[in-house]
């Protein structure tokens, strides 16, 4: 009976701790501390809290999945519409009239912010704290990274607004295989990003820098190949975004200066990392490459 | 975190942390100090349902398997989170207490 109950819970939970689990129950039985009745009831009801888990920690990615797919399927829709000549006209601002692509875009886009404050919410509610205070140097790190960040924002949401407009000469053609490749890099900068959040869960920090000497050497997931597959995923992110506004000058700009702040970035949080936790982080670091595989 | 200190002393995460703040224990003996000190009975479903959890959090963390059972530990993560819950709970439950004393007066 207890094996057949174990069966019920998700597979990594049961190789994790099924044996422990059922060493314990049988013991229990034996000991005449409970009742098989009660042993029963007791590992269903663990089975479906240790799937409810499962599906919070899910829960995000499919979120963000949803709005993907609904993003996806209008980009679709679209561009049939556009082929068969009934594209709706009158769409807001330079972005989304630009090209056929626009809406899916704006919602691909939507999809990413959504998956990005989903994971600052559930960071927020983690019940585990920073188990040291924060060091003079993170925080001051972590006060560059907001103003760097939101000059970074403000600049790139001007240039890809702006430019296309202002600068028609530079305008990338053909469009539509420009936008195809745009959102193409985004959806795989956002499913890059989605892994890593998934693989890191709360140790996940976005928009800030921290370092906890009591935090985990990840190395599943994304992190099996890349330190920064987050930060990689975002500079993906902006790289598509620059390709929507189907402009060279905005393609460039979206991706020198959203890399060049990946680049700081990942630096200062490489160097809290090996002051936090020293020859853990070393060890790791010392086989991955930084953000592209087997290149850098 | 205010309703999480309402949660008190029932809260499972916090009788395990309690037990688990004494020295390491295996889950049979968890089981044992949790009824000996709370009352409560936890099943083994429940105890490694809420000690996932906690693991997860980095508030406990595993020690090598002996003789088939595994230890677990308290982190320093861990002891901070008791103590801040702990303290919380003490907070309101020595307020309610005076209220109490001073709606019957």
């Amino acid at each position: 009976m207890i094996r057949w109950l174990l069966g019920l819970y998700p597979r990594d939970w049961r190789r994790r701790y099924g044996p422990e689990v059922a060493g314990l129950a049988r013991q229990l039985l034996q000991e005449g501390d409970t009742t098989p009745l009660r042993t029963g009831l007791d590992l269903l009801g663990g089975a479906v809290l240790a799937w409810w888990a499962v599906a919070l920690e899910w829960g995000a990615l499919a979120v963000a999945g949803l709005v993907i797919a609904v993003g996806g399927g209008t980009a679709a829709l679209l561009v049939v519409a556009e082929g068969t000549g009934i594209r709706a006209a009158g769409a807001p601002g330079a972005y989304l009239a630009a090209h056929p692509l626009g809406a899916g875009f704006v919602l691909t886009e939507m999809a990413w912010w959504a998956m990005e404050v989903t994971q600052v919410i559930r960071v927020r509610r983690a019940q585990h704290r920073l188990s040291a205070p924060e060091t003079p140097a993170l925080r001051s790190a972590r006060r560059e990274c907001w103003f760097v960040l939101g000059a970074c924002c403000a600049a790139v949401t001007v240039v890809v607004n702006v430019i296309p407009s202002a600068a028609p000469a530079a305008t990338i053609r053909p469009g539509g295989l420009v936008a195809a490749v745009g959102i193409g890099a985004l959806l795989g900068g956002i499913v890059l990003r989605g892994w890593s959040f998934k693989a890191l869960g709360t140790w996940y920090r976005s928009f800030t820098v921290t370092a906890d000497p009591h935090q985990p050497v990840i190395d599943s997931g994304p992190y099996r190949l890349l330190r920064h597959p987050g930060n990689a995923g975002a500079a993906l992110v902006a790289a598509g975004i620059g390709a929507a506004s189907g402009n060279w000058i905005g393609l460039a700009v979206l991706i020198t200066l959203p890399l060049a702040l990946v680049l700081w970035l990942s630096s200062v949080e490489e160097a809290a990392l090996i002051v936090a936790l020293g020859e853990r982080y070393r060890r790791y670091a010392a086989c991955r490459k930084r953000l592209v595989p087997l290149i850098w | 975190m205010t309703n999480d200190a309402i949660r008190g002393s029932s809260d499972r995460s916090v009788l395990i942390l309690t037990s688990l703040a004494e020295a390491p224990k295996h889950g049979y003996a968890l089981i044992k100090d949790v009824e000996q000190f709370a009352g409560v009975k936890l099943g083994a479903g429940t105890l490694y349902g809420a000690l996932a959890k906690l693991e997860a959090a980095g508030l406990v963390e595993a020690l090598d398997a002996d003789d088939r059972r595994r230890p677990y530990q308290i982190t320093t993560a861990g002891r901070e989170h008791l103590r801040e819950r702990l303290t919380e709970s003490a907070r309101i439950a020595e307020l309610g207490l005076r209220r109490i004393a001073t709606g019957l007066a």
